[in-house]
Protein backbone atom coordinates (compact mmCIF):
# COMPACT_ATOMS: atom_id res chain seq x y z
CA UNK A 1 0.00 0.00 0.00
CA UNK A 2 1.49 2.98 -0.98
CA UNK A 3 1.13 6.38 1.23
CA UNK A 4 -1.31 9.22 -0.46
CA UNK A 5 1.53 11.57 1.16
CA UNK A 6 4.25 10.24 -0.61
CA UNK A 7 2.60 10.49 -3.67
CA UNK A 8 1.53 14.35 -3.06
CA UNK A 9 5.47 14.93 -3.06
CA UNK A 10 6.11 13.00 -6.28
CA UNK A 11 3.52 15.44 -8.21
CA UNK A 12 5.85 18.77 -8.60
CA UNK A 13 8.11 16.06 -10.11
CA UNK A 14 5.57 14.80 -11.93
CA UNK A 15 4.09 18.33 -13.06
CA UNK A 16 7.64 19.56 -14.26
CA UNK A 17 8.46 15.96 -16.46
CA UNK A 18 11.64 15.55 -14.09
CA UNK A 19 10.43 12.32 -12.64
CA UNK A 20 12.84 9.40 -11.99
CA UNK A 21 11.68 6.11 -13.19
CA UNK A 22 10.98 4.36 -9.77
CA UNK A 23 8.73 7.08 -8.48
CA UNK A 24 7.04 7.33 -12.37
CA UNK A 25 6.68 3.24 -11.34
CA UNK A 26 5.37 4.35 -8.00
CA UNK A 27 2.68 6.33 -9.13
CA UNK A 28 1.94 3.88 -12.19
CA UNK A 29 0.87 1.19 -9.30
CA UNK A 30 -0.69 3.74 -7.18
CA UNK A 31 -3.00 4.04 -9.98
CA UNK A 32 -3.38 0.62 -10.49
CA UNK A 33 -4.21 0.29 -7.49
CA UNK A 34 -7.29 2.36 -7.60
CA UNK A 35 -6.55 5.20 -5.50
CA UNK A 36 -7.73 8.18 -5.06
CA UNK A 37 -5.33 10.40 -7.18
CA UNK A 38 -4.67 13.87 -6.23
CA UNK A 39 -5.85 15.32 -9.30
CA UNK A 40 -6.06 18.60 -8.01
CA UNK A 41 -2.72 18.85 -7.08
CA UNK A 42 -1.49 17.83 -9.92
CA UNK A 43 -3.56 20.21 -11.95
CA UNK A 44 -2.26 23.08 -9.99
CA UNK A 45 1.18 22.25 -10.82
CA UNK A 46 0.77 21.54 -14.04
CA UNK A 47 -0.73 25.01 -14.80
CA UNK A 48 1.79 26.76 -13.03
CA UNK A 49 4.52 24.27 -15.60
CA UNK A 50 2.67 25.36 -18.57
CA UNK A 51 3.10 28.90 -17.04
CA UNK A 52 6.92 29.10 -16.88
CA UNK A 53 7.88 29.58 -21.23
CA UNK A 54 6.14 32.59 -20.89
CA UNK A 55 8.92 34.30 -18.91
CA UNK A 56 11.07 33.57 -21.89
CA UNK A 57 11.64 36.04 -24.28
CA UNK A 58 9.46 35.56 -27.04
CA UNK A 59 10.98 34.33 -30.66
CA UNK A 60 8.77 34.35 -33.73
CA UNK A 61 9.39 31.77 -36.21
CA UNK A 62 10.38 32.58 -39.81
CA UNK A 63 7.16 32.87 -42.19
CA UNK A 64 8.57 30.14 -44.28
CA UNK A 65 8.29 27.98 -41.05
CA UNK A 66 4.57 27.46 -42.05
CA UNK A 67 4.89 26.32 -45.49
CA UNK A 68 7.90 23.75 -44.35
CA UNK A 69 5.50 22.09 -41.97
CA UNK A 70 2.69 22.45 -44.61
CA UNK A 71 5.69 20.59 -46.65
CA UNK A 72 5.90 17.82 -43.89
CA UNK A 73 2.46 16.82 -43.63
CA UNK A 74 2.24 16.80 -47.17
CA UNK A 75 5.04 14.23 -47.45
CA UNK A 76 3.88 12.69 -44.51
CA UNK A 77 0.31 11.92 -46.15
CA UNK A 78 2.43 11.09 -49.48
CA UNK A 79 4.33 8.73 -47.62
CA UNK A 80 1.17 7.12 -45.71
CA UNK A 81 -0.94 6.71 -49.07
CA UNK A 82 1.87 4.93 -50.64
CA UNK A 83 2.24 2.70 -48.02
CA UNK A 84 -1.42 1.88 -48.38
CA UNK A 85 -0.97 1.54 -52.11
CA UNK A 86 2.14 -0.99 -51.38
CA UNK A 87 0.14 -2.95 -48.78
CA UNK A 88 -2.91 -3.25 -50.98
CA UNK A 89 -0.56 -4.43 -54.02
CA UNK A 90 1.12 -7.12 -51.53
CA UNK A 91 -2.51 -8.17 -51.06
CA UNK A 92 -3.23 -8.60 -54.55
CA UNK A 93 0.34 -10.43 -55.53
CA UNK A 94 -1.06 -12.74 -51.81
CA UNK A 95 -4.15 -13.05 -53.44
CA UNK A 96 -2.71 -14.56 -56.65
CA UNK A 97 0.19 -16.84 -55.47
CA UNK A 98 -2.46 -18.44 -53.19
CA UNK A 99 -4.78 -18.55 -56.80
CA UNK A 100 -1.89 -20.27 -58.67
CA UNK A 101 -1.07 -22.06 -55.52
CA UNK A 102 -4.73 -23.92 -55.59
CA UNK A 103 -4.56 -24.03 -59.36
CA UNK A 104 -1.50 -26.07 -59.22
CA UNK A 105 -2.55 -28.18 -56.70
CA UNK A 106 -5.34 -28.87 -58.91
CA UNK A 107 -2.95 -29.69 -61.99
CA UNK A 108 -1.39 -31.95 -59.41
CA UNK A 109 -4.31 -33.70 -58.53
CA UNK A 110 -5.16 -34.22 -62.63
CA UNK A 111 -2.01 -35.63 -63.17
CA UNK A 112 -2.06 -37.91 -60.59
CA UNK A 113 -4.88 -39.46 -61.93
CA UNK A 114 -3.66 -39.07 -65.59
CA UNK A 115 -0.43 -40.73 -64.49
CA UNK A 116 -1.99 -44.02 -65.40
CA UNK A 117 -2.51 -43.17 -69.45
CA UNK A 118 0.87 -41.54 -69.47
CA UNK A 119 4.18 -42.82 -69.51
CA UNK A 120 6.25 -42.21 -66.18
CA UNK A 121 8.60 -39.30 -67.94
CA UNK A 122 6.19 -37.56 -69.40
CA UNK A 123 3.72 -37.63 -66.27
CA UNK A 124 6.71 -36.40 -64.24
CA UNK A 125 7.29 -33.33 -66.19
CA UNK A 126 3.41 -32.85 -65.64
CA UNK A 127 3.65 -32.66 -62.23
CA UNK A 128 6.24 -29.90 -62.10
CA UNK A 129 4.13 -27.74 -63.50
CA UNK A 130 4.10 -25.45 -60.67
CA UNK A 131 2.84 -21.56 -61.40
CA UNK A 132 4.92 -20.74 -58.46
CA UNK A 133 7.89 -21.10 -59.89
CA UNK A 134 6.92 -18.23 -62.82
CA UNK A 135 8.10 -15.26 -61.41
CA UNK A 136 5.43 -12.69 -61.45
CA UNK A 137 6.46 -9.19 -62.88
CA UNK A 138 7.77 -6.91 -60.12
CA UNK A 139 8.35 -3.54 -62.22
CA UNK A 140 4.45 -2.96 -61.37
CA UNK A 141 5.05 -3.40 -57.53
CA UNK A 142 6.32 0.34 -56.53
CA UNK A 143 9.80 0.67 -54.93
CA UNK A 144 9.57 1.11 -51.15
CA UNK A 145 9.87 4.69 -49.97
CA UNK A 146 12.72 4.70 -47.52
CA UNK A 147 13.95 7.92 -46.20
CA UNK A 148 17.68 6.94 -45.79
CA UNK A 149 18.97 10.37 -45.91
CA UNK A 150 18.24 11.90 -42.72
CA UNK A 151 20.99 11.74 -39.64
CA UNK A 152 20.91 9.34 -37.44
CA UNK A 153 19.72 11.89 -35.05
CA UNK A 154 16.65 13.56 -37.25
CA UNK A 155 15.82 9.69 -38.58
CA UNK A 156 14.62 9.01 -34.76
CA UNK A 157 13.03 12.56 -34.23
CA UNK A 158 11.30 11.60 -37.59
CA UNK A 159 10.34 7.95 -37.37
CA UNK A 160 6.98 8.46 -36.74
CA UNK A 161 6.34 9.90 -39.91
CA UNK A 162 6.98 6.50 -41.40
CA UNK A 163 4.53 4.90 -39.52
CA UNK A 164 1.01 4.49 -40.29
CA UNK A 165 -1.38 6.18 -37.92
CA UNK A 166 -4.24 3.99 -37.29
CA UNK A 167 -6.97 6.58 -37.62
CA UNK A 168 -5.65 8.95 -40.28
CA UNK A 169 -8.38 9.46 -43.07
CA UNK A 170 -5.95 11.73 -45.39
CA UNK A 171 -6.93 11.47 -49.16
CA UNK A 172 -4.97 12.86 -51.76
CA UNK A 173 -7.98 15.32 -52.18
CA UNK A 174 -7.00 16.32 -48.35
CA UNK A 175 -3.34 16.54 -49.42
CA UNK A 176 -3.73 19.11 -52.39
CA UNK A 177 -6.37 21.36 -49.83
CA UNK A 178 -3.75 21.28 -47.46
CA UNK A 179 -1.73 22.32 -49.81
CA UNK A 180 -3.46 24.97 -51.08
CA UNK A 181 -4.57 26.41 -47.94
CA UNK A 182 -1.71 26.54 -46.28
CA UNK A 183 0.74 27.61 -48.85
CA UNK A 184 -1.53 30.20 -50.13
CA UNK A 185 -2.17 32.05 -46.97
CA UNK A 186 -0.65 35.26 -45.87
CA UNK A 187 2.16 35.70 -43.73
CA UNK A 188 1.90 34.54 -39.90
CA UNK A 189 -0.64 37.09 -38.11
CA UNK A 190 0.03 36.15 -34.23
CA UNK A 191 -2.06 37.27 -31.20
CA UNK A 192 1.01 37.28 -29.03
CA UNK A 193 2.78 40.74 -28.71
CA UNK A 194 6.37 40.31 -29.67
CA UNK A 195 7.53 43.10 -27.20
CA UNK A 196 5.55 42.65 -23.93
CA UNK A 197 7.30 44.98 -21.66
CA UNK A 198 8.26 43.28 -18.37
CA UNK A 199 7.26 44.91 -15.14
CA UNK A 200 10.34 43.97 -12.90
CA UNK A 201 7.60 43.90 -9.79
CA UNK A 202 9.99 45.01 -6.76
CA UNK A 203 10.34 43.17 -3.77
CA UNK A 204 8.06 40.38 -4.37
CA UNK A 205 10.35 38.29 -2.21
CA UNK A 206 9.31 34.53 -1.69
CA UNK A 207 9.63 33.64 1.51
CA UNK A 208 12.43 30.53 1.04
CA UNK A 209 15.99 30.83 3.12
CA UNK A 210 19.22 30.57 1.78
CA UNK A 211 20.31 27.39 2.72
CA UNK A 212 23.56 25.85 2.66
CA UNK A 213 22.35 23.55 -0.37
CA UNK A 214 21.79 26.99 -2.60
CA UNK A 215 25.20 28.34 -2.09
CA UNK A 216 27.06 25.10 -2.82
CA UNK A 217 24.39 25.17 -6.16
CA UNK A 218 25.16 29.18 -6.52
CA UNK A 219 29.00 27.78 -6.63
CA UNK A 220 27.97 25.29 -9.43
CA UNK A 221 26.13 28.17 -10.80
CA UNK A 222 29.29 29.73 -11.50
CA UNK A 223 31.12 27.13 -13.04
CA UNK A 224 28.22 26.17 -15.39
CA UNK A 225 26.25 28.87 -15.47
CA UNK A 226 23.12 27.12 -17.56
CA UNK A 227 25.09 25.55 -19.82
CA UNK A 228 22.74 24.64 -22.96
CA UNK A 229 23.22 21.25 -25.49
CA UNK A 230 25.96 22.59 -28.32
CA UNK A 231 26.83 20.38 -30.87
CA UNK A 232 29.85 19.78 -32.19
CA UNK A 233 30.89 21.23 -35.49
CA UNK A 234 31.13 17.76 -37.46
CA UNK A 235 27.46 16.90 -36.13
CA UNK A 236 26.06 20.49 -37.51
CA UNK A 237 28.28 19.80 -40.75
CA UNK A 238 26.67 16.58 -40.96
CA UNK A 239 23.40 17.76 -40.64
CA UNK A 240 23.63 20.15 -43.58
CA UNK A 241 25.10 17.79 -46.04
CA UNK A 242 22.02 15.33 -45.10
CA UNK A 243 19.75 18.28 -45.58
CA UNK A 244 20.51 18.38 -49.27
CA UNK A 245 20.56 14.68 -49.75
CA UNK A 246 17.00 14.64 -47.91
CA UNK A 247 15.94 17.59 -50.43
CA UNK A 248 17.28 15.83 -53.29
CA UNK A 249 15.97 12.27 -51.77
CA UNK A 250 12.46 14.42 -51.13
CA UNK A 251 12.60 15.63 -54.89
CA UNK A 252 12.87 11.89 -55.93
CA UNK A 253 9.89 10.18 -53.73
CA UNK A 254 7.46 12.95 -55.19
CA UNK A 255 8.59 12.14 -58.27
CA UNK A 256 8.41 7.99 -57.89
CA UNK A 257 4.66 9.26 -56.00
CA UNK A 258 3.82 11.26 -59.03
CA UNK A 259 4.22 8.21 -61.28
CA UNK A 260 2.51 5.77 -59.28
CA UNK A 261 -0.30 8.24 -59.22
CA UNK A 262 -0.27 8.03 -62.67
CA UNK A 263 0.08 4.84 -62.87
CA UNK A 264 -2.47 4.38 -60.45
CA UNK A 265 -4.99 6.35 -62.80
CA UNK A 266 -3.77 4.76 -65.61
CA UNK A 267 -5.27 1.79 -64.43
CA UNK A 268 -8.19 3.11 -63.45
CA UNK A 269 -9.00 4.66 -66.66
CA UNK A 270 -8.24 1.15 -68.19
CA UNK A 271 -11.02 -0.62 -66.34
CA UNK A 272 -13.36 2.26 -66.36
CA UNK A 273 -13.10 1.61 -69.97
CA UNK A 274 -13.41 -2.10 -69.38
CA UNK A 275 -16.52 -1.74 -67.50
CA UNK A 276 -17.81 0.92 -69.95
CA UNK A 277 -16.95 -2.09 -73.08
CA UNK A 278 -18.87 -4.29 -70.91
CA UNK A 279 -21.87 -2.23 -70.08
CA UNK A 280 -22.30 -0.77 -73.85
CA UNK A 281 -21.71 -4.80 -75.11
CA UNK A 282 -24.61 -5.74 -72.90
CA UNK A 283 -27.20 -2.85 -73.60
CA UNK A 284 -26.46 -3.74 -77.70
CA UNK A 285 -27.32 -7.15 -76.91
CA UNK A 286 -30.66 -5.92 -75.22
CA UNK A 287 -31.29 -3.48 -77.58
CA UNK A 288 -30.67 -5.99 -80.62
CA UNK A 289 -33.53 -8.44 -78.86
CA UNK A 290 -35.75 -5.65 -78.62
CA UNK A 291 -35.23 -4.94 -82.19
CA UNK A 292 -35.80 -8.30 -83.38
CA UNK A 293 -39.02 -8.64 -81.01
CA UNK A 294 -40.03 -5.53 -82.76
CA UNK A 295 -39.88 -6.81 -86.21
CA UNK A 296 -41.66 -10.34 -85.18
CA UNK A 297 -44.29 -7.87 -83.75
CA UNK A 298 -44.81 -5.68 -87.02
CA UNK A 299 -44.14 -9.43 -88.98
CA UNK A 300 -47.05 -10.46 -87.13
CA UNK A 301 -49.29 -7.81 -87.85
CA UNK A 302 -48.41 -7.30 -91.34
CA UNK A 303 -49.59 -11.32 -92.07
CA UNK A 304 -52.90 -10.72 -89.72
CA UNK A 305 -53.56 -7.36 -91.72
CA UNK A 306 -52.88 -9.33 -95.01
CA UNK A 307 -55.48 -12.11 -93.83
CA UNK A 308 -58.10 -9.23 -92.33
CA UNK A 309 -58.05 -6.91 -95.35
CA UNK A 310 -58.20 -10.01 -98.07
CA UNK A 311 -61.21 -11.13 -95.75
CA UNK A 312 -62.60 -7.64 -95.75
CA UNK A 313 -62.20 -7.43 -99.44
CA UNK A 314 -64.00 -10.78 -100.08
CA UNK A 315 -66.76 -9.62 -98.34
CA UNK A 316 -66.79 -6.66 -99.61
CA UNK A 317 -66.97 -7.83 -102.97
CA UNK A 318 -69.91 -10.45 -102.00
CA UNK A 319 -71.89 -7.47 -100.72
CA UNK A 320 -71.39 -5.33 -103.77
CA UNK A 321 -72.81 -9.11 -106.03
CA UNK A 322 -75.63 -8.75 -103.28
CA UNK A 323 -76.50 -4.82 -104.28
CA UNK A 324 -76.18 -5.59 -107.53
CA UNK A 325 -78.04 -8.53 -107.70
CA UNK A 326 -80.79 -6.72 -105.87
CA UNK A 327 -80.92 -3.57 -107.88
CA UNK A 328 -81.25 -5.34 -111.32
CA UNK A 329 -84.56 -7.42 -109.73
CA UNK A 330 -86.01 -3.93 -108.21
CA UNK A 331 -85.65 -2.18 -111.43
CA UNK A 332 -87.12 -5.09 -113.14
CA UNK A 333 -90.22 -4.73 -110.94
CA UNK A 334 -90.05 -0.72 -111.17
CA UNK A 335 -89.98 -1.06 -115.30
CA UNK A 336 -93.20 -3.45 -114.96
CA UNK A 337 -95.17 -1.41 -112.34
CA UNK A 338 -93.98 1.00 -114.81
CA UNK A 339 -95.28 0.26 -117.85
CA UNK A 340 -98.78 -1.04 -116.19
CA UNK A 341 -99.39 2.56 -115.24
CA UNK A 342 -99.03 3.94 -118.85
CA UNK A 343 -100.85 0.97 -120.19
CA UNK A 344 -103.19 1.62 -117.71
CA UNK A 345 -103.60 5.34 -118.39
CA UNK B 1 -12.00 31.04 -41.26
CA UNK B 2 -13.67 32.80 -38.30
CA UNK B 3 -10.26 34.20 -35.77
CA UNK B 4 -13.19 34.21 -32.79
CA UNK B 5 -12.65 30.51 -32.28
CA UNK B 6 -11.45 29.22 -28.86
CA UNK B 7 -8.89 27.17 -28.76
CA UNK B 8 -11.11 23.95 -27.57
CA UNK B 9 -13.21 24.72 -31.10
CA UNK B 10 -10.38 24.85 -33.16
CA UNK B 11 -8.60 21.87 -31.98
CA UNK B 12 -12.09 20.29 -32.52
CA UNK B 13 -11.73 21.00 -35.70
CA UNK B 14 -8.47 19.54 -36.13
CA UNK B 15 -9.31 16.45 -34.78
CA UNK B 16 -11.52 16.25 -37.72
CA UNK B 17 -8.97 16.56 -39.91
CA UNK B 18 -10.03 20.37 -40.75
CA UNK B 19 -6.09 22.12 -41.80
CA UNK B 20 -7.70 25.44 -41.83
CA UNK B 21 -8.24 25.25 -38.34
CA UNK B 22 -4.63 23.52 -37.77
CA UNK B 23 -3.61 26.76 -39.80
CA UNK B 24 -5.24 29.13 -37.30
CA UNK B 25 -3.39 27.26 -34.24
CA UNK B 26 -0.30 27.62 -35.61
CA UNK B 27 -0.39 31.20 -36.09
CA UNK B 28 -1.63 31.64 -32.25
CA UNK B 29 0.67 29.12 -30.91
CA UNK B 30 4.05 28.90 -33.15
CA UNK B 31 5.79 32.10 -31.45
CA UNK B 32 5.53 30.46 -27.44
CA UNK B 33 5.95 27.28 -29.03
CA UNK B 34 8.96 28.00 -30.63
CA UNK B 35 10.77 29.88 -27.98
CA UNK B 36 10.10 26.98 -25.50
CA UNK B 37 11.79 25.10 -28.42
CA UNK B 38 14.52 27.38 -29.10
CA UNK B 39 15.64 27.19 -25.31
CA UNK B 40 15.72 23.65 -24.94
CA UNK B 41 17.41 23.10 -28.01
CA UNK B 42 19.35 26.45 -27.83
CA UNK B 43 19.76 25.88 -31.99
CA UNK B 44 17.14 27.90 -34.53
CA UNK B 45 17.36 24.70 -37.30
CA UNK B 46 16.86 22.19 -35.00
CA UNK B 47 13.84 24.12 -33.40
CA UNK B 48 12.54 24.77 -36.36
CA UNK B 49 12.65 20.69 -37.19
CA UNK B 50 10.54 20.14 -33.38
CA UNK B 51 8.28 22.73 -34.61
CA UNK B 52 7.28 20.78 -37.79
CA UNK B 53 6.97 17.36 -35.83
CA UNK B 54 5.18 18.81 -32.56
CA UNK B 55 2.25 20.17 -35.70
CA UNK B 56 2.34 16.74 -37.43
CA UNK B 57 2.20 15.27 -33.92
CA UNK B 58 -0.92 17.76 -33.09
CA UNK B 59 -2.49 17.09 -36.30
CA UNK B 60 -2.38 12.82 -36.19
CA UNK B 61 -2.90 12.59 -32.32
CA UNK B 62 -5.18 16.02 -31.49
CA UNK B 63 -7.38 13.03 -30.78
CA UNK B 64 -5.39 12.62 -27.45
CA UNK B 65 -6.59 15.82 -26.04
CA UNK B 66 -8.98 15.95 -23.49
CA UNK B 67 -11.81 18.38 -24.50
CA UNK B 68 -13.23 18.46 -21.16
CA UNK B 69 -9.82 20.45 -19.93
CA UNK B 70 -10.41 23.03 -21.54
CA UNK B 71 -6.81 23.88 -21.74
CA UNK B 72 -5.37 23.76 -24.85
CA UNK B 73 -2.43 26.08 -23.25
CA UNK B 74 -1.12 23.69 -20.82
CA UNK B 75 -1.37 20.35 -23.12
CA UNK B 76 0.04 22.19 -26.37
CA UNK B 77 3.12 23.38 -23.84
CA UNK B 78 3.78 20.10 -21.98
CA UNK B 79 3.40 18.34 -24.98
CA UNK B 80 6.07 20.87 -26.94
CA UNK B 81 8.36 20.41 -23.71
CA UNK B 82 8.38 16.55 -23.70
CA UNK B 83 9.50 16.65 -27.45
CA UNK B 84 11.69 19.15 -27.33
CA UNK B 85 13.42 17.41 -24.64
CA UNK B 86 12.88 13.72 -26.52
CA UNK B 87 15.01 15.73 -29.37
CA UNK B 88 17.86 16.59 -26.97
CA UNK B 89 18.09 13.63 -25.22
CA UNK B 90 18.32 11.64 -28.31
CA UNK B 91 20.88 14.20 -29.97
CA UNK B 92 23.27 13.46 -26.83
CA UNK B 93 22.26 9.67 -27.18
CA UNK B 94 20.74 9.23 -23.66
CA UNK B 95 17.71 7.90 -25.54
CA UNK B 96 17.70 5.03 -27.84
CA UNK B 97 14.51 3.64 -27.12
CA UNK B 98 12.51 3.39 -30.28
CA UNK B 99 10.37 5.99 -31.19
CA UNK B 100 7.27 4.35 -32.16
CA UNK B 101 3.71 5.26 -32.00
CA UNK B 102 3.21 3.61 -28.02
CA UNK B 103 6.07 5.44 -27.48
CA UNK B 104 4.79 9.00 -28.16
CA UNK B 105 1.73 8.11 -26.58
CA UNK B 106 3.39 7.42 -23.33
CA UNK B 107 6.24 9.63 -23.15
CA UNK B 108 5.34 12.67 -25.45
CA UNK B 109 1.90 12.93 -24.99
CA UNK B 110 0.82 14.65 -21.61
CA UNK B 111 -1.60 13.50 -19.74
CA UNK B 112 -3.35 16.26 -18.43
CA UNK B 113 -5.13 16.61 -15.46
CA UNK B 114 -8.87 16.52 -15.75
CA UNK B 115 -9.04 18.82 -12.72
CA UNK B 116 -7.00 22.08 -14.20
CA UNK B 117 -8.16 25.33 -14.53
CA UNK B 118 -9.21 25.94 -18.31
CA UNK B 119 -6.46 28.70 -20.00
CA UNK B 120 -6.53 30.42 -23.08
CA UNK B 121 -3.20 31.38 -25.67
CA UNK B 122 -4.88 34.98 -25.16
CA UNK B 123 -5.03 34.99 -21.40
CA UNK B 124 -1.82 33.00 -20.83
CA UNK B 125 0.05 35.66 -22.88
CA UNK B 126 -1.70 38.35 -20.27
CA UNK B 127 0.26 36.60 -17.20
CA UNK B 128 3.58 37.35 -19.03
CA UNK B 129 4.88 40.21 -16.80
CA UNK B 130 3.59 38.39 -13.77
CA UNK B 131 5.64 35.02 -14.48
CA UNK B 132 8.58 36.75 -15.53
CA UNK B 133 8.36 38.86 -12.12
CA UNK B 134 7.64 35.24 -10.64
CA UNK B 135 10.70 33.84 -11.81
CA UNK B 136 13.21 36.32 -11.22
CA UNK B 137 11.89 36.42 -7.45
CA UNK B 138 13.37 33.08 -7.34
CA UNK B 139 16.83 33.03 -6.10
CA UNK B 140 19.74 31.90 -9.00
CA UNK B 141 19.93 28.32 -7.18
CA UNK B 142 16.14 28.13 -7.70
CA UNK B 143 16.36 29.34 -11.10
CA UNK B 144 19.46 27.20 -11.71
CA UNK B 145 17.07 23.85 -10.19
CA UNK B 146 14.36 24.34 -12.31
CA UNK B 147 16.07 25.04 -15.84
CA UNK B 148 17.92 21.69 -15.21
CA UNK B 149 14.44 19.78 -14.47
CA UNK B 150 12.55 22.20 -17.16
CA UNK B 151 14.80 22.88 -19.87
CA UNK B 152 17.47 20.64 -20.15
CA UNK B 153 15.15 17.51 -18.57
CA UNK B 154 17.28 16.24 -15.76
CA UNK B 155 15.34 14.03 -13.41
CA UNK B 156 15.68 14.76 -9.69
CA UNK B 157 18.13 12.27 -9.33
CA UNK B 158 20.58 14.00 -12.29
CA UNK B 159 19.98 17.18 -10.86
CA UNK B 160 21.21 16.14 -7.24
CA UNK B 161 23.82 13.82 -8.87
CA UNK B 162 24.84 17.16 -11.04
CA UNK B 163 24.79 19.62 -7.73
CA UNK B 164 26.23 16.82 -5.71
CA UNK B 165 22.88 17.25 -2.92
CA UNK B 166 20.93 15.15 -1.05
CA UNK B 167 17.70 13.87 -3.44
CA UNK B 168 15.15 14.82 -0.63
CA UNK B 169 16.48 18.57 -0.72
CA UNK B 170 15.79 18.76 -4.52
CA UNK B 171 12.48 17.02 -4.30
CA UNK B 172 11.72 20.11 -1.39
CA UNK B 173 13.71 22.16 -3.96
CA UNK B 174 11.47 21.92 -6.47
CA UNK B 175 8.08 22.36 -4.31
CA UNK B 176 9.06 25.12 -3.22
CA UNK B 177 9.75 26.78 -6.67
CA UNK B 178 6.33 25.79 -8.11
CA UNK B 179 4.74 27.13 -5.12
CA UNK B 180 6.39 30.20 -4.89
CA UNK B 181 5.64 30.73 -8.89
CA UNK B 182 1.76 29.77 -8.05
CA UNK B 183 1.70 31.83 -5.28
CA UNK B 184 3.03 35.01 -7.14
CA UNK B 185 0.93 34.44 -10.08
CA UNK B 186 -2.21 33.75 -7.31
CA UNK B 187 -1.51 36.87 -5.72
CA UNK B 188 -0.99 39.06 -8.88
CA UNK B 189 -3.40 38.07 -11.06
Amino acid sequence: MIDKQKIIGLIPAKAIGCLTVEDNLIIQSYLDEGNEFPWDELANYQYTAALLPLALQLEIPEPSLKDNVALKLIKLTEEQLAKKIREEEQLTLNKMEEETNTFSDDNLLLDESAEHQVPAEESETSTSFNLDEIDLPEADAPEPFILESESEQEQESDNFLSKENPDNTFSVDETDLLQETIFTEEPIVTNVSEETPIVNNEESKISSEQTTEEKIIEENVETEKFSTTDLSPQVEEKRTIDKSVANSKFGEIQKKTQNEKIFKALEQELDLLKSGFTESEKKLTRNLLMAYVAIAILLALLIFSYFKFTADIKALEKEVNDVKRNTTSELMEKKIIESNFYFLS
Amino acid sequence: METELTDNELIERVINKDSKSLEVLYDKYSPILFTLIKKIVSDKEKAEIVLADVFVIIWQKSYLYNLATNNLYAWLILLTRNKSIDFIKRVRGEINDDYNDEYEDNFIIPKISPEISPLEIDKAVDKRGTIYSAVNSLTEAQQYVLSLAYYEGLNESEIAAKLNIPLPTIKTKLRVVLNSIKDFQQKEG
